[in-house]
């Protein structure tokens, strides 16, 4: 007959701390991973509707300009063709906005969420020092502790170590978030730093971690990089058009305003006004040079269209990159789940197995008392009877 | 613990799940080319492609401004080429008429002043044919705002501007021809040579000798020009048949980059399709058996 003595809590603490470890990782290149495609379609590339065939279609027009210096309709057209460019320009720097936007609530819910799960952690870390030290038992929340400090760990990263009494310590950043039955206030301040009781701290891992370097990386980088298109637009077409003169024969005006993707507009709305001539006259003439020089600006180096490509090249191998190290971390955390799962989990077969040797056991036992019982059923009831 | 024990947690949850998440992310991932029919539908489907293939278009937008500068071109240097050629006609016709003039024969007063009549008419003609507009501009006034090359006097109103279109990367043509360098230089012009012939055979027909060289020096500078407008136009075509098959070669390596090959596409997503499958009937078999299945 087997004996009930006691459960016990099943888990391997080495590999739970290691399933932590790299689902906080797991988490921290997820969202990146996420952060990184969505920015990505920032841009609608390569495509026949993208912001570089807008530029070309601009180059374009100035051909068309070039070849009719006088003629109102290839000046409208030159300047709609400028209006699409803008436009481009500015909706991907509106969708960046709005990520960025989505990037800052999204980092306020999972702050708040950890800190929720920080003060229960703390609560469960009560009840089990006090069951510990009454001898009662505390496998019940000994899962309810793991199970948070897992969630823990995939918001905000960190380090769980497991105390003699059986409560968690959590640690982030060299922060205490929880130890013993208290937990920090978790906050986020206006710079979008995570705060750990209202003074500001460096939290690298989970998939906050992912969010506040994106918000102080790879936004503002893309950000810099749209805001150098549209400068090196402006800055090349203004600087050639203002050297060159309109159909009366007046210098060029500014055709761009504005050096940020936000900010950048077309200035002028007059055909007439557009400088296409490269030689000055009085009264003007049907020149088309400074028109035609023009044309050419989609193979500067440093124009327009060269920041453009690096800014869709930079989004592409950043998020495919991306994409290559949440899939390599994805396996990773598999193989630790599974083994996580082999150690903790239940092999039915195992069971199974051990169920049939009880009920043997069993069987075997009531056989023992039937023939005890036999036994002395012989002894009360027939003896003394022998030969009778 | 040697070697891992395989739970039934860790086989249903992990392994089984892994493997049919990757399976229905591989078939997603061809589906979705397929059905984009789209090698590339977001940079990151390969980073340098995308750089390529934005130079490709941008290559093949350049190609079109040439292509639309070219015949451009073609039209400027037609009009060149005819205007030309009426003016070799009209000219010709004058020197007859000098030629006719310096016949002693014909040159009673009467029909000198009838020359010099029909010399004032195709005057009047070749003016009119000086200024010709193409698109609404002096053929031969340079890049002038005005709207004639020669006033009625016969003297030069445009400017000193060339036309010029860019036709390939590194090939820019002048499409536009002077009148100065068409008919001289004003005060001893065309237009100013034939007011001298019909002055002379008016007052002097004898005079008309000299006459005649100047009329065979207008003739061939219109010639020289009509001759410049034509290896100007051979240089266009060449440049266009150039840049048409440079489209073609560009269009093609676009279509490398982006699109799917439909045939090798179709059997990659038949192949996930069916990975995906046996995945899951594997799955499901697999996990129906238990050891109290061959327990009695």
């Amino acid at each position: 007959m087997t004996n009930f003595a006691g459960l016990t809590h099943a888990s391997a603490s080495v590999v739970d701390g290691r399933a932590r470890v790299e689902h906080a990782r797991s988490a921290y290149l997820d969202r990146a991973d996420t952060t990184a495609s969505e920015l990505e379609t920032v841009v609608d590339e390569p495509s026949d509707s993208g912001a570089a065939q807008l530029l070309n279609k601009f180059w374009a027009g100035w051909t068309t300009v070039a070849s009719n210096p006088t003629s109102p309709q290839a000046g409208i057209d030159l300047l709609h063709r400028a209006a699409a460019v803008i436009s481009a320009l500015r909706s991907a720097s509106s969708a960046l906005d709005a990520q960025q936007e989505a990037a800052v609530s999204r980092l306020a819910g999972t702050v708040v969420s950890a800190g929720a799960n920080a003060g229960r952690l703390a609560e469960v870390n009560r009840a089990i020092a006090v069951g510990t030290a009454t001898g009662v038992d505390t496998n019940t929340l000994a899962d309810q502790r793991d199970a948070l400090t897992a969630s823990l760990a995939e918001s905000l990263g960190g380090r769980t170590t497991l105390q003699p009494d059986g409560t968690a310590t959590v640690l982030v950043g060299g922060r205490t978030i929880v130890a013993g039955g208290t937990a920090a206030t978790l906050g986020v301040d206006a710079s979008n730093a995570i705060t750990v009781d209202a003074s500001a701290a460096t939290l690298g891992g989970g998939s906050a971690g992912a969010l506040v370097d994106a918000l102080s990386g790879s936004i503002p980088q893309v950000r810099a990089e749209l805001d150098a298109v549209a400068a090196a637009l402006a800055g090349t077409v203004n600087a050639a058009h203002q050297a060159g003169y309109d159909t009366t024969g007046t210098p060029g005006q500014t055709f761009f305003a504005g050096t940020t993707a936000a900010t950048i507009q077309v200035a002028i709305t007059d055909p007439a006004t557009v400088a296409a001539a490269a030689t000055a006259s009085n009264g003007g003439n049907r020149d088309g040079g400074q028109a035609a020089a023009l044309a050419g600006f989609g193979t500067l180096t440093d124009g327009a269209d060269a920041r453009y490509r690096e800014l869709v090249n930079g989004l592409g191998s950043r998020s495919a990159a991306a994409a290559q190290q949440a899939a390599v971390q994805s396996s990773v955390t598999e193989a630790v789940d599974a083994q996580r799962a082999s150690a903790s989990g239940v092999d039915l077969d195992e069971e199974v197995g051990r169920m049939l040797t009880y009920q043997r056991a069993y069987q075997a036992a009531s056989r023992v008392l039937t023939t005890v019982d036999e036994n002395l059923d012989i002894l009360i009831n027939h003896a003394g009877r022998v030969g009778l | 613990m040697s070697t891992l024990r395989i739970t039934e947690g860790a086989a249903a949850t992990y392994q089984a799940l892994a493997g049919l998440r990757s399976a229905s992310a591989r078939l997603a991932a061809v589906g979705s080319k397929l059905s984009s029919g789209r090698q590339i539908t977001r940079p990151s489907d390969d980073p340098a492609g995308t750089a390529d293939a934005l130079r490709t278009r941008a290559e093949l937008a350049r190609g079109d401004q040439y292509r639309s500068n070219s015949a451009d071109a073609i039209g400027w240097l037609s009009s060149l080429n005819s205007t030309f050629s009426s003016l070799v006609a009209q000219t010709q016709k004058v020197r007859d008429l000098v030629l006719r003039g310096l016949n002693p024969a014909d040159t009673d007063s009467r029909s000198a002043a009838t020359l010099a009549g029909q010399v004032d008419a195709l005057r009047q003609g070749l003016l009119a044919t000086a200024n010709t507009s193409h698109l609404g501009r002096p053929l031969l006034g340079g890049t002038t705002a005005g709207s004639a090359t020669y006033d009625a006097g016969g003297a030069y109103q445009g400017d000193s501007g060339t036309v010029s279109r860019q036709i390939g990367t590194a090939e820019t043509v002048t499409v536009n021809a002077l009148g100065p360098q068409v008919f001289g230089a004003d005060g001893s012009n065309l237009f100013d040579v034939l007011t001298g012939i019909s002055t002379a055979l008016r007052t002097d027909p004898s005079t008309l000798s000299g006459s005649l060289t100047a009329l065979d020096a207008a003739l061939s500078r219109i010639s020289t020009a009509q001759a410049s407008a034509g290896s100007v136009y051979a240089r266009v075509r060449a440049a266009q048949t150039a840049g048409t098959a440079m489209t073609t070669a560009l269009t093609s390596h676009l279509s490398d980059l982006e699109d799917i090959d439909i045939a090798n596409m179709a059997i990659d997503v038949t192949t996930a399709d069916m990975a995906y499958q046996a995945a899951r009937q594997t799955t499901a078999r697999v996990r129906q058996v238990s050891l109290l299945d061959f327990l009695r």
